[in-house]
């Protein structure tokens, strides 16, 4: 509290009154600055032409299990850099869970990265959900794994196939869920 | 038909423009990071700043978008023209947003 007091004062506070909530919404072709809720994104994920293998990372989960991306090669693999402070990160993670459970028993995983942020806080979040997400949360605590990844906003959502490369990525939130994001990851899990 | 292009976005290359004439200019998550740290501002608020503001360089492609903050060095009550460009295919676009008012407030409560 005294660090935060330390932190806003007055000279500081003339810049943060300058503050200013900026969305971009890319459509085809347009660009415009506008409030999230008044233009809800279409739910479409960019295929990456280039197909880099995913960097791998070792990060320990909320029940303090370590989890390497590599040992889910085999599997099609979702990997979410969300944090609770972050509303389109918030308001995804309810079709991260609609995702995780449609795809029940398929080749399918579901990493999220959560930067920064610690259990207590998580919890605090996602027990606010209609049903607590099942698949893994892990703690990338000095965002090393966000940078390795050139990560650029949050949240940022990509989608590796069986050999662990980045086929699909989507920069701000998306509906996880919606069908034809599922049909996408199907034909990934499809795909030998 | 339409074709689907990237949009990319530097925010070091937006504008302010005072009513007074001064030109401003944004300042930018590295400008506060280098601040932050000067006071001693543990990593955990240091990394929830950092990933709140906007991005600096993005580039969007189709159905992408991000939020965040911005801020501007002007003075409590100042009001500006913010100049937003970003590029398509390496040409410049740009859209000005007039009389952005910043907030009064009362520095001494």
């Amino acid at each position: 509290m005294k660090q935060g007091l330390k932190i806003f004062s007055v000279p500081v506070l003339m810049q943060i009154a300058s503050l200013i909530l900026v969305s971009i919404l890319s459509h085809v072709g347009s660009f415009g600055i506008a409030h999230a809720e008044d233009n809800a994104p279409p739910q479409l994920l960019f295929e990456v032409q280039t197909r880099p293998l995913a960097p791998d990372f070792l990060l320990e989960d909320m029940g303090g299990k370590k989890r390497q991306l590599s040992a889910l090669r085999g599997k099609v693999v979702l990997v979410n850099f969300w944090a609770t402070w972050c509303p389109p990160c918030r308001r995804e993670m309810p079709s991260l869970e609609g995702l995780n459970q449609a795809l029940k028993g398929a080749d399918f995983e579901i990493l999220a990265v959560n930067v920064g942020e610690d259990a207590d806080t998580i919890d605090a979040f996602t027990s606010t959900l209609d049903t607590v997400p099942a698949f893994p949360i892990v703690f990338d605590r000095d965002s090393r794994v966000l940078k390795a990844w050139s990560v650029m906003g949050l949240p940022t959502t990509y989608i590796l196939d069986k050999s662990g490369r980045i086929i699909y990525r989507a920069v701000g939130g998306r509906e996880f869920d919606d069908p034809s994001i599922l049909k996408q990851i199907r034909s990934l899990i499809a795909a030998p | 038909m339409t074709v689907a292009e990237s949009i990319s976005n530097h925010l070091a290359d937006w504008r302010v423009n005072t009513k007074s004439g001064k030109p401003g200019k944004l300042k930018l998550a590295s400008d506060w990071l280098k601040e932050w740290r000067q006071r001693g501002v543990p990593e955990p608020a240091l990394i929830a700043f950092e990933w709140s503001q906007f991005p600096q360089v993005q580039t969007f492609e189709m159905g992408d978008w991000n939020q965040g903050m911005t801020t501007y060095a002007l003075p409590l009550g100042s009001v500006f023209d913010l100049v937003v460009s970003w590029r398509v295919k390496g040409t410049k676009h740009e859209a000005r947003l007039e009389n952005i008012q910043c907030a009064r407030i009362d520095a001494d409560r």
